[in-house]
């Protein structure tokens, strides 16, 4: 990253409008699968990508350009262009903006994972993922298919200002296992993921589970179509993370709050959650793939408290989403990469843990199911509807596991309910950053998500 | 020296026999609006350049690895040749069962979707003018919320190491709005996205018509009653969704390893009832990224398979003809009029939050953001609930409406009724 040619550029931008800023992006990432389909191992256009942002300032409003060829006669051309943004649209009806006030910062922060995934060899990793998906082939004759994979992003980011100038790399790895199994033209499918920010360790923990998710394949097999209504559910981790995300946390990215989507907006300061629930998002909330220094508006990560005891505090944003709102900066400011807009995005998000376990909470249930294996989820941050998909729901009866298997299962329903009848919470939150979050159906972002095992009333269908 | 040179000239430095290059050029404008003000505007010109590399290896028996790798303007040639090396090194642990490669094309074209010349930019002001303008659709009190509209004209250009060299245009223009529906006693919206082709200003003010129209019904809906054993009838973009379950099981990807049991000549419907599907694949692209000529080809025609698609390696794996990769298909069921297939009890759900079709399990379903469901004699608009159902189970009771719905991935019935 050639930061003087940066400078160089962005002096002869800054001559021109009272604010711009640049956000450099290099990223690799690398996707590895072993299946039945064969071998992949190659560069994710997902996770890999190198070029830049410049964010400008008329004193009216902002333009975006993003380019990813920058050389001393490129210069000008790249000025030429932002002049171009703002007259071919200054016949229209526009919003305007204050330019944005910085404090003076530099930061030049450099990640470093124990196991760094481009410290091994290629081929010990498909060795590594060839080896789990064997011995998951032979935990029995009826496995279709057993599919490892692990994928990693390493990036840096230079972002700068006439205030900033900021620097990170960061890195994170995901570890993926599934397993296939026939029921005549159906394919039961289970599947488990796992998210480290430290490497390939997540190599062992595909390799320790193998048995646990082949057997959870095989229930599959029995499973029953679930008769609508609503239940008591026990979630695990991974499903209360999924509520977290989807149900709420979506509700109150507060880039909604501006254009009137999220009925969040009215319930600051409300209860919205049993008193036992505090949510949190932030890069700097917890240790995990969404974690960095600052956000690609050149805001530092914080942690926000979302829900405390129930009561809703307040929402996440971007820049020109606080600006509206005048409101201070979260550092939520994120793009899929430099050659997409900047978004209102969660990191990571996640309740706290309570005071129960997990074996009163099951016990305390007279009819009702434990959800597990989330599968996808949508937000509705208009009317706090809540969709979300889990592959399981395994039955309890009086407080015991029956050994029915219900599969697949819709949850939906309206958010506060769910969360107002939160009611047992286990100890320990646990957070998983294998899935990528969208909004809508792009601007994909690395995300995590994730809490204690939690005990609430859920419609299921 | 370009950057796709630097490439062409690292490639032979790093003695890779066997490649092909993909150069994209991207150039685009993207309009943000906030009710019907820009809040922001994007330019984007980028260029990318992925390299797949191959190798042939011997151990146990023949094999062929590949691998991609993404190289951009500004790299290095040391950079450029360390990735290659690396990328070539890496391919000899991909033990992919030996595989022959598309042949080559040995003509050249440029088969853009033209267009004329205009500029992205006034193509998205005319989006935008297509999306603004309908005034003529809805209750008082259904607006357009927000919208976001990107129009893209891609330069492609792909190389391979055998001989081809063509190069294609290909424009994009896709975007998505909300509408919504605000008065005293209600505020409801419904997110809808959109992607043409080409600037199909009368499809999208369609969309956008139907979009501003429906919306206020969401104010007007009562919960869901239960929906049970009723016919179902989707609409719109969940047709094509629906519809994917057929697209990904004649996939070689999901054949070869046998996740799927199509083969070419596999009956999937039995034939007892209802329509019998009839399934074209379209080309969005005159070539694939793997440089096969990609042309119309039948999927299902009354219901019994006629291609296999996707990938070069799987095709050859299963001794097919080359295809290319499809994204879009034209179902040809001709159907009848939605006012007969609306006759008798009906469910018919206008908007789900997010339709799921499991091309694994053949299950499919979603909660329901807008419902009308009809006892034969009254219709009753409905919110929330969800259904679910296994498309194996609904494929001999299929009926497709006559009037048509067109997306970038899609032409053929806009509506299709079946039994859950």
């Amino acid at each position: 990253m050639n930061k003087e040619l940066i400078k160089n550029l962005m002096s002869k931008v800054w001559m021109v409008y009272p604010y711009a800023s640049i956000l450099a992006m290099e990223s690799k990432g690398k996707t590895y699968s072993v299946s039945a389909q064969g071998i992949i191992a190659e560069q994710n256009p997902y996770f890999t990508s190198r070029g830049y942002v410049i964010k400008a300032h008329n004193g009216k409003r902002y333009v975006e350009y993003a380019f990813n060829t920058l050389d001393e006669e490129s210069i000008s051309t790249i000025v030429d262009k932002i002049s171009k943004l703002f007259v071919k649209t200054e016949d229209m009806d526009v919003n305007t903006y204050p330019s944005v006030s910085e404090e003076k910062m530099t930061l030049d922060h450099k990640y470093s994972a124990r196991f760094d995934p481009e410290e091994y060899t290629d081929e010990y990793i498909i060795d590594r993922l060839s080896q789990a998906r064997e011995v998951g082939l032979k935990t029995d004759e009826r496995i279709l298919d057993c599919r490892t994979g692990l994928s990693y992003q390493k990036y840096t980011k230079y972002f700068l200002s006439e205030a900033k100038e900021l620097t990170q790399t960061q890195m994170w790895t995901t570890g993926r296992l599934g397993m296939l199994v026939a029921r005549d033209e159906e394919i039961k499918n289970y599947f488990t993921s796992y998210s480290s920010m430290e490497g390939i360790d997540v190599l062992d923990l595909i390799r320790a589970d193998v048995k646990k998710v082949s057997a959870a394949t095989l229930e599959l097999l029995n499973s029953e179509k679930i008769t609508p209504g609503t239940y008591e559910c026990v979630c695990t981790p991974e499903v209360t993370g999924m509520i977290a995300h989807e149900a709420f946390g979506h509700g109150v990215e507060m880039d909604m709050f501006v254009k009137d989507r999220a009925l969040a907006k009215d319930y600051i300061g409300k209860q919205v959650a049993s008193d036992i629930v505090t949510m949190h998002d932030g890069a700097k909330a917890y240790n995990e793939v969404a974690s960095y220094e600052f956000d690609d508006e050149g805001n530092l990560a914080t942690d926000t408290v979302i829900i405390k005891n129930g009561i809703l505090m307040r929402g996440i944003n971007d820049m020109q989403t606080a600006l509206a709102l005048n409101d201070v900066c979260t550092g939520n400011g994120r793009r899929q990469n430099y050659a997409h807009k900047t978004y209102t995005r969660m990191t990571n998000t996640f309740f706290e843990g309570g005071n129960d376990s997990v074996e009163d909470m099951i016990a305390s249930v007279s009819y009702g199911f434990l959800l597990d294996n989330p599968t996808c989820g949508m937000e509705d941050p208009k009317n706090w509807g809540i969709q979300c998909m889990v592959n399981v729901a395994r039955e309890i009866k009086d407080g015991k596991l029956t050994g029915r298997i219900f599969s697949p299962i819709v949850l939906s329903g309206y958010v506060p309910d769910l969360l107002k009848s939160i009611s047992m919470m286990s100890r320990t939150p646990v957070l998983n950053g294998s899935g990528m979050c969208g909004k809508g159906y792009k601007e994909w972002v690395k995300v995590s998500d994730g809490g204690p095992y939690i005990k609430a009333r859920i419609r299921l269908g | 020296m370009g950057i796709l040179e630097q490439v062409q000239e690292a490639v032979k430095a790093c003695n890779i026999g066997e490649y092909i290059i993909k150069d994209t050029f991207c150039k685009a404008m993207e309009l943000y609006y906030i009710g019907d003000k820009l809040d922001l505007t994007r330019g984007r010109n980028t260029e990318e350049i992925r390299v797949t590399v191959y190798r042939v290896f011997e151990s146990d028996k023949k094999y062929r690895g590949q691998t991609d790798i993404y190289i951009y303007p500004g790299m290095s040639d040391e950079e450029i040749r360390k990735a290659l090396d690396d990328a070539y090194s890496a391919a000899v642990h991909i033990k992919n069962p030996y595989f022959n490669l598309a042949g080559v094309i040995s003509h050249t074209s440029d088969k853009g979707s033209g267009f004329g010349c205009r500029s992205v930019a006034e193509d998205a002001k005319a989006i935008a003018q297509a999306i603004y303008s309908v005034k003529d659709s809805g209750e008082k009190g259904s607006r357009i919320n927000s919208c976001e509209i990107f129009t893209e004209r891609y330069t492609v250009r792909l190389i391979s190491s055998s001989g081809t060299d063509v190069e294609y245009t290909h424009r994009v223009y896709r975007g998505e709005f909300v509408t919504q529906f605000k008065d005293d006693n209600a505020d409801v919206e419904f997110y809808n996205s959109f992607e043409y082709d080409k600037p199909d200003t009368e499809a999208l003010a369609n969309k956008v018509r139907e979009a501003l129209r429906t919306v206020s019904d969401r104010a007007k809906a009562i919960p869901a009653p239960s929906l049970t054993g009723i016919p179902v009838i989707l609409c719109g973009d969940t047709v094509r969704e629906f519809l994917d379950f057929y697209v990904q099981r004649t996939n070689g990807a999901m054949v070869y390893p046998g996740y799927s049991t199509y083969k070419e000549w596999t009956s999937v419907q039995t034939g007892a009832a209802g329509d019998m599907l009839d399934i074209d694949l379209i080309p969005r692209v005159p070539y694939s990224d793997e440089t096969v000529i990609m042309k119309e080809r039948a999927l299902l025609k009354n219901g019994i398979v006629k291609s296999l698609h996707g990938q070069v390696r799987f095709l050859d794996y299963l001794g097919l003809e080359q295809t290319g990769e499809y994204t879009k298909i034209r179902c040809n069921n001709e159907g009848k009029p939605m006012a007969e297939l609306t006759k008798g009890p009906y469910i018919l759900i206008k908007k789900f939050s997010d339709f799921q079709m499991d091309s694994f399990d053949a299950s499919f379903g979603g909660e329901i953001r807008l419902g009308y469901i009809s006892d034969g004699e009254k219709e009753t608009i409905f919110t929330g609930g969800s259904i679910s159902g296994n498309i194996i189970k609904a494929q001999d009771t299929l009926e497709f409406s006559s009037e048509r719905y067109i997306a970038a991935d899609y032409e053929g019935p806009a509506a299709v009724k079946f039994m859950i």
